[in-house]
C-alpha cells in the first residue's frame, strides 16, 4: 500500500515537471541570455549566404552538429557547435577584420550571442549575429543546405524525395550518389520535364561537385522559379559522398558467393563504363601478358600482400583471375587486411584470354 | 515422466547433432580456405621450415584422413584457426586434390 502511494507521487511529480517545462519556456519571451550588440536580419544574411563564397565573410552555425546542422543550415554555413567553439576556432578566417555571422536556432536560443561574444575576445573586430536565425531564414529563403548524412537516411529510409547531380553529364555517368538523376545545371530549362509532378510533397536535393560549385545552388533557385517547395542543397556534393560513404555510386551488383560480383553485371560495366570499377587480374605477369581484361591492372596475390594499400579505394574493387581461386583469395585476403573496407569483390568465373584481350567468360557451377 | 522422456529425448538430439556436427568437414568455403591456408599453413609449408605442400599432392581420401585427426598434424597445437576456418581451409584442400575435378596447379 505504501508503495504504492510513494509510486504513485513519484509518478505525479514526473508529469508535473514535464508539463512544467514548456509553459516556462513560452512565458518567457525576452529571453534571459546576455544578446550580443549588432543584431542583423534576413536581408543581410541573404546578401552572403549564397556561390560564390565571398572571401573574407563566414556564416557560422553554432547549433549541435547532428542533428540540427545535418538537417539544414544556411547555405555556405560552416558548423562550429558553441559548445565545441574553443576546439574548432581554428577553422575561423585568420584575418580578424573578416565578417563573422552566428546563428542558432532562432530568437530563444543563446548559442550564437555565446559564440560571439567569444570570437570578439578573440580579436574579431566585425562580429554579427543573426538573432531570427535558422527557423527565419528556412521560411523566407529560396532554399536551404543539408548534410550528407540527412541524404543517406533519406535514401536508406525511402522518403519522398528526388536528387539530383547538377554537374555535366559526363561526371553523373563516372560516378554518382546512389538514387540520382542527372540533369546538368546548363540543361535545366530543356530537362525540366523529368522533375516530378508533386511540386509540394516531394522534396528537390540537388548536389554537384562539392563546397566549390556552384551548379547545385543554381539549380536550387531555378527548380524554387518552377514552383517547388522544398529544395534543399547537400553542398558536400559528390567528393564528399565518395569520403563519407566510401566508394562510387556505382552501386555493384553482387553474385552469389560471398564476395563475389554478379558475372552479368561485371561483363556490362567493364564494356560500358570500364572507369567505374577498379580492375585487378591477380595472375602472373606471364600469364597476364597472354591477355587480360583491357582496362585491368596487373597485381598477383603477393604483391597485394605486401602493398594493398596502395590499390585506389575511390572505385569499388573487383578481383579476377582464370577460374576465380587466386581472385577469391585475394578478396579474402584484401577483407582481412581491411576488414572495413566496402565494396570489395571478386568475379567468381572461369575465363579464357586471348592474345588480343579478347575472352569468353563461363560462370562456375 | 512423460517430462522425463522430453528432456532425455531432447538431450540425445543435441548430442547427435552436435557430434555430427563436428566430423561432418567439407562443403566450407574453398576460396576463404584459400586464403587462410596461406595465412596460417604457407607461412611454414613453404618448403624451408615444412615441406611446400599443394592441394594437389594428395588425394582427396588422403585429405580426408588427415583432417580426420587434426591433432596428428605436428604444428597443430600453434593453431589459431576455428572450427569454420578449419573446415574451409580442408573443402580448399579437399576440393584441389590430386584426383579432383581441379587439381590446383600452383600455390
Amino acid at each position: 500500500m505504501h508503495k504504492k502511494m510513494i509510486a504513485a507521487a513519484v509518478m505525479l511529480a514526473f508529469a508535473l515537471m514535464a508539463f512544467a517545462g514548456p509553459v516556462a519556456a513560452e512565458e518567457s519571451k525576452t529571453p534571459a541570455f546576455r544578446q550580443f550588440h549588432t543584431i542583423v536580419d534576413y536581408a543581410f544574411v541573404a546578401k552572403y549566404a549564397k556561390m560564390p563564397k565571398q572571401k573574407d565573410v563566414m556564416i557560422i552555425d553554432s547549433r549541435p552538429y547532428k542533428p540540427k546542422y545535418v538537417d539544414g543550415y544556411i547555405p555556405t554555413a560552416v558548423s562550429i557547435p558553441a559548445s565545441q567553439f574553443e576546439k574548432m576556432a581554428d577553422q575561423l578566417p585568420k584575418e580578424k577584420d573578416a565578417l563573422l555571422i552566428f546563428y542558432c536556432g532562432g530568437l530563444a536560443c543563446p548559442l550564437s550571442h555565446k559564440s560571439a561574444f567569444m570570437a570578439e575576445e578573440m580579436g574579431y573586430t566585425n562580429v554579427k549575429v543573426y538573432a531570427e536565425g535558422y527557423p527565419d531564414f528556412k521560411k523566407r529563403h529560396a532554399y536551404a543546405s543539408i548534410g550528407l548524412e540527412k541524404l543517406h537516411s533519406m535514401l536508406a529510409e525511402g522518403e519522398q524525395y528526388m536528387l539530383i547531380d547538377s554537374r555535366p553529364y559526363q561526371k553523373f555517368l563516372e560516378g554518382a550518389i546512389p538514387s540520382a538523376i542527372g540533369i546538368p545545371e546548363t540543361q535545366f530549362a530543356a530537362k525540366r520535364g523529368m522533375l516530378p509532378a508533386d511540386k509540394a510533397g516531394t522534396t528537390l536535393v540537388f548536389y554537384c561537385g562539392g563546397y566549390k560549385c556552384a551548379l547545385s545552388h543554381k539549380s536550387a533557385v531555378m527548380a524554387r522559379a518552377l514552383g517547388y517547395k522544398q529544395v534543399m542543397v547537400a553542398e558536400a556534393g559528390y567528393p564528399g559522398w565518395k569520403e563519407m560513404f566510401g566508394a562510387s555510386g556505382t552501386a555493384v551488383q553482387a553474385g552469389e558467393a560471398e564476395g563475389a560480383v554478379d558475372t552479368d553485371w561485371f561483363l556490362k560495366t567493364i564494356v560500358e563504363n570500364p572507369s567505374a570499377i577498379t580492375l585487378i587480374d591477380v595472375r602472373d605477369p606471364e600469364e597476364f601478358a597472354m591477355g587480360h581484361f583491357p582496362s585491368a591492372t596487373n597485381m598477383t596475390v603477393n604483391m597485394i600482400d605486401k602493398n594493398a594499400a596502395d590499390i585506389p579505394t575511390d572505385k569499388p574493387i573487383v578481383f579476377t583471375c582464370s577460374t576465380g581461386a587466386r581472385a577469391g583469395e585475394a578478396y579474402y585476403l584484401y577483407m582481412d587486411k581491411f576488414s572495413d573496407a566496402k565494396d570489395v569483390f571478386y568475379l567468381e568465373a572461369t575465363i579464357d584470354f586471348n592474345e588480343d584481350n579478347t575472352y569468353e567468360v563461363h560462370p562456375n557451377k | 515422466m512423460n517430462r522425463n522422456l522430453i528432456v532425455a529425448l531432447a538431450a540425445t538430439l543435441i548430442t547427435v547433432f552436435a557430434v555430427s556436427m563436428a566430423f561432418a568437414m567439407g562443403d566450407g568455403n574453398a576460396r576463404k580456405g584459400k586464403f587462410l591456408y596461406r595465412k596460417n599453413c604457407r607461412t611454414c609449408h613453404n618448403g624451408a621450415e615444412a615441406p611446400d605442400l599443394s592441394p594437389a599432392d594428395r588425394t582427396q581420401a588422403e585429405w580426408k584422413a588427415t583432417f580426420a585427426d587434426t591433432g596428428k598434424i605436428k604444428c597443430s597445437g600453434d593453431w589459431t584457426v576455428n572450427e569454420k576456418d578449419l573446415n574451409d581451409i580442408f573443402t580448399y584442400l579437399h576440393d584441389y586434390a590430386k584426383d579432383s575435378p581441379s587439381p590446383a596447379k600452383c600455390s
